[in-house]
């Protein structure tokens, strides 16, 4: 959208809640608009179901309730983040639900900060850092490290209640 | 360029060899079936020939050695033992390994090839010593005396089918040929070979000197093979560039041949060549004589030349017509790639078409629903064809098999006999691929665990011999395939010991029989004392019941004990497209595979509600048991006032899901759910609707089965 420069500098600012967060553009495959989305009976909740893509059955994660931070209120800026991720040693298409997508910002890594020890909702695992913006806060995510399989799902939920 | 024909000639010596290999197993079972001896020469010379066409030098070496084994027994100056077709099955399997090793040859390729032709070599010499028929007397040569005349094919003495056979041949090479490497006179000099015959090449279609690109072959090739091979043996010869080429192989009958001595030149043409009899006249107004007949060969050297000038300008028509006249055409090779390409857009066709029926009923416009429902039923033509195109005959497998039984049987000490049936049964190419290993694991497992050592089958007062049959039959739209031995039968009170042993059961637990026999399929079992080579690792049935679960078939055993034991599996006929039938709950969409739907039933709430926890309705004279798919799946809303039951036929009884609405039938192109999913049981699949959303397909038998262990837990809770 903006500022074309930079390649690996280039992030897609999306909020959870009123969190913001970004993600790398290079694993951002598009954004869509929220649909419907088909619930999978018997999954995990912060698996909210599945989507057609493009002709292909694509899962759509919570991760609002992966992070222990209660489901997407599902509003009007609802979006559907479209992602290659590396799930159990492959690729894999993913959908993310986020309240609101913002922008492709450009953030210096050199400018960012390795997450602090406490006073994190989120394990460290999932935090590749956190980057400063005019005065706000962007937590760069480790996409891969966030939709990581089941069982370890699990912990990671567990730990953000703790 | 050159890559791809060595590719296309990887691809069609493995073929050669897997019929090589099964040629070979039923020899020994028939050794003085001459015709079998010569199909196993056969391959092993087109491997040779076309091995050092394509620079494949090892596998040209080495196959030289093999081929004068196969030829000495040709002679008959070699028997049919069991050590000859020892030696012949650890060439081919040789001649395979240095198919893939193709160009990084170890050392110890390159010794085993020698130490194998060595072997190959002592075998031939020592042929040569006591003559014809001189030797084995339990495995005779018999028969096979052949009258020897040419170098390759022809059929044995004394059998029906060696009369001499005349065969018109036109060989047109593609323009490209000798950029390929090819060698177009050793194709002919092969061709010359099966028997009596004369070519004519057409040079017409040559250029002036100046426009000649001296790498494109402008010539093709005319005439009449008179040899006792089949036409198949005629068809290999241009085996690897059959595809780039066209051939005709046309047969002709003695008395025609003999007619055309008599026949006038204009005759002869239009029956031979095609030419149509207008041309002829044109032809004959405007060189008024067309000429004396003249005798055999010389006839069809003038009249081919005649045929080129009159039909040049028809030449690529009258090719096509006696191509098809011929029925020349009527296999095509296929690379699978573009089946499966092929496949995907038929699916999405059917998604569409499925949108379009939707559509044209939600408009009410009558003209569109006609055009829809056309539209529908071609498509199903459409894809019941593509996927006809996907079956293959499960046999090419069970080739395969008849070589596991006879090596293990051979390693273990034991005697064994595999028997097959049915196998013209044709299953999807995908579901063949994996149904290859859980087979081979059930059959090493029958020979090991199942079939006894002949002593103790003797002292049982059973055969020596031991029998495996391995048999495959359609039953609606599924394949059973199971294989029987006639062995020990399962020990039911070692696999219970075992199970305790392990903590997979407790000590004290009831079990039937059928749930003591599904025990093997735990993860981690096997009842084998000592550890074998074979089997016996506890890493085979688990496996082999997650393939067969992934394929969405259903594994089962039945055994009696000291008789024998029978595993059927039964495998849905395709993967990629199945009819469902689609049901709504609430705002929720499912499908269910239709081969298992049995019937459905109305319902009014209230009855519903009375059954309340017993869960069991009459259904046909039985009490069934069912879902509420609404409460099991958690699905919002009210159930309406009257419900649907859906009755489905699961592995081994029946069972009703009720459902707010049945929809109706929809032609279904199966999706998966993609890893994440991979833990939820109850579904196992998606699909697309019209609509573009998704919708889920109901896994019948996990649902049965959960429920089942549901209200096993609810009994004993209460």
């Amino acid at each position: 959208m903006e500022e074309p420069a930079g390649r690996t500098g280039e992030y897609l600012c999306f909020f959870l809640g009123e969190e913001q967060y970004a993600v790398n553009v290079s694993r951002v495959e598009v954004v869509l608009e929220m649909q419907n989305v088909t619930r999978v009976p018997k999954a995990p909740p912060h698996m909210r179901g599945v989507i057609n893509h493009r002709g292909s059955v694509v899962p759509v994660v919570d991760l609002r309730m992966r992070f222990g931070m209660g489901p997407s209120a599902l509003a009007e800026g609802t979006s559907i983040i479209i992602l290659q991720i590396d799930y159990d040693g492959g690729l894999l298409t993913v959908g993310m639900l986020a309240d609101g997508v913002r922008e492709v910002v450009n953030l210096d890594p050199a400018d960012t900060e390795k997450p602090p020890r406490l006073g994190s909702r989120l394990d460290q695992a999932v935090i590749e850092g956190i980057a400063k913006r005019g005065d706000e806060f962007v937590i760069l995510l480790d996409i891969d490290e966030a939709f990581r399989s089941e069982a370890q799902g699990a912990a990671l939920q567990a730990g953000a209640e703790r | 360029m050159l890559d791809k024909f060595k590719s296309s000639f990887r691809e069609e010596a493995e073929e050669l060899l897997g019929q090589l290999e099964s040629t070979l197993l039923e020899l020994e079972d028939a050794p003085s079936d001459a015709e079998l001896l010569n199909a196993a020469f056969r391959a092993i010379h087109t491997v040779k020939g076309s091995a050092g066409m394509f620079g494949f030098d090892e596998i040209a070496r080495f196959t030289h050695d093999l081929e004068n084994v196969l030829d000495k027994a040709r002679a008959g100056k070699i028997g049919i033992s069991r050590d000859f077709i020892d030696l012949t099955l650890r060439g081919r399997d040789h001649i395979r390994a240095l198919l893939s090793a193709e160009d990084a040859l170890t050392e110890e390729l390159r010794r085993t090839s020698d130490e194998l032709a060595e072997e190959c070599r002592k075998l031939a010499a020592g042929a040569e010593g006591p003559g014809p028929g001189g030797e084995g007397d339990d495995a005779g040569p018999g028969a096979q005396v052949p009258e020897d005349i040419g170098a390759g094919g022809e059929e044995p003495g004394g059998s029906p089918a060696t009369r001499p056979k005349t065969y018109f041949i036109r060989f047109r090479p593609g323009p490209d040929i000798f950029r390929n490497g090819t060698r177009v006179f050793s194709l002919l000099s092969d061709l010359a070979e099966l028997g009596e015959c004369t070519l004519v090449p057409h040079v017409h279609e040559i250029p002036v000197l100046a426009e000649i690109d001296p790498e494109k072959c402008y010539t093709f090739w005319e005439g009449f093979l008179t040899t006792e091979a089949d036409r198949n043996a005629i068809r290999d010869v241009f085996i690897f560039v059959e595809s780039d080429s066209s051939l005709t192989i046309q047969d002709i009958d003695e008395t025609q041949i003999n007619d055309s001595r008599n026949k006038r030149l204009g005759e002869i043409l239009v029956q031979y060549q095609n030419v149509p009899p207008e041309e002829i006249s044109r032809a004959l107004s405007a060189q008024k004589r067309l000429g004396e007949i003249l005798v055999e060969k010389g006839i069809i050297s003038k009249d081919t030349l005649d045929t080129t000038l009159a039909g040049q300008n028809h030449a690529k028509k009258i090719q096509d017509k006696t191509a098809e006249a011929a029925g020349v055409l009527s296999s095509v090779r296929v690379a699978s790639g573009k089946l499966d390409q092929l496949v995907d857009l038929v699916g999405e066709l059917v998604t569409l078409q499925a949108r379009l029926s939707r559509t044209s009923l939600d408009l009410k416009e009558v003209s569109l629903a006609a055009i829809s429902e056309q539209f529908e039923r071609l498509i199903a033509q459409l894809r019941d064809n593509t996927m006809s195109i996907r079956m293959l005959p499960i046999g090419s497998t069970f080739n395969k098999f008849r070589r596991v039984v006879r090596d293990l049987s051979t390693e273990l000490g034991k005697e064994a006999d595999l028997l097959t049936e049915g196998a013209e049964t044709e299953l999807d190419k995908t579901v063949i691929e994996r149904l290859n290993d859980p087979l081979v694991h059930i059959i090493r497992n029958s020979l090991d665990h199942g079939i006894e050592s002949p002593k103790d089958r003797e002292a049982e007062g059973k055969p020596r011999k031991g029998t495996i049959l391995l048999k495959a039959q359609h039953s609606g739209a599924y394949v059973l395939i199971s294989v029987k031995d006639d062995g020990a039968g399962l020990n039911a009170e070692a696999i219970r010991a075992k199970a305790v042993e392990r903590g997979i059961v407790a000590p004290g637990q009831e079990l039937s029989d059928a749930e003591i026999n599904q025990l093997i399929f735990h993860p981690g079992f096997s009842t084998a004392k000592t550890v074998t080579k074979v089997s016996g690792r506890g890493v085979g049935m688990d496996v082999v019941k997650r393939e067969i679960d992934s394929l969405g078939g259903s594994v089962s055993i039945s055994t009696e004990k000291g008789r024998g034991t029978e595993m059927t599996l039964k495998i849905p006929l395709t993967l990629a497209i199945i009819e469902g039938l689609l049901v709504a709950v609430g705002g929720e969409y499912y499908v269910v595979p239709l081969s298992s739907v049995d019937g459905c039933i109305e319902i009014p709430k209230q009855d519903l509600e009375k059954v309340g926890e017993r869960r069991i309705i009459p259904y046909r004279g039985d009490l069934l048991p069912f879902v509420d798919l609404r409460s099991y799946f958690d699905i919002p809303g009210q159930t309406p006032d009257i419900a649907q039951i859906v009755i489905a036929n699961t592995q081994d009884s029946r069972i009703g899901f009720v459902v707010d609405n049945v929809i109706g039938d929809y032609q279904t192109v199966i999706k998966p759910l993609g890893r994440m999913y991979k833990d939820v049981t109850g579904v196992s699949g998606a699909t697309i609707l019209g609509d573009g959303t998704v919708a889920l397909i109901l896994d019948v038998n996990r649902l049965a089965l959960a429920v089942q262990t549901e209200s096993q837990r609810r009994v004993q809770a209460s």
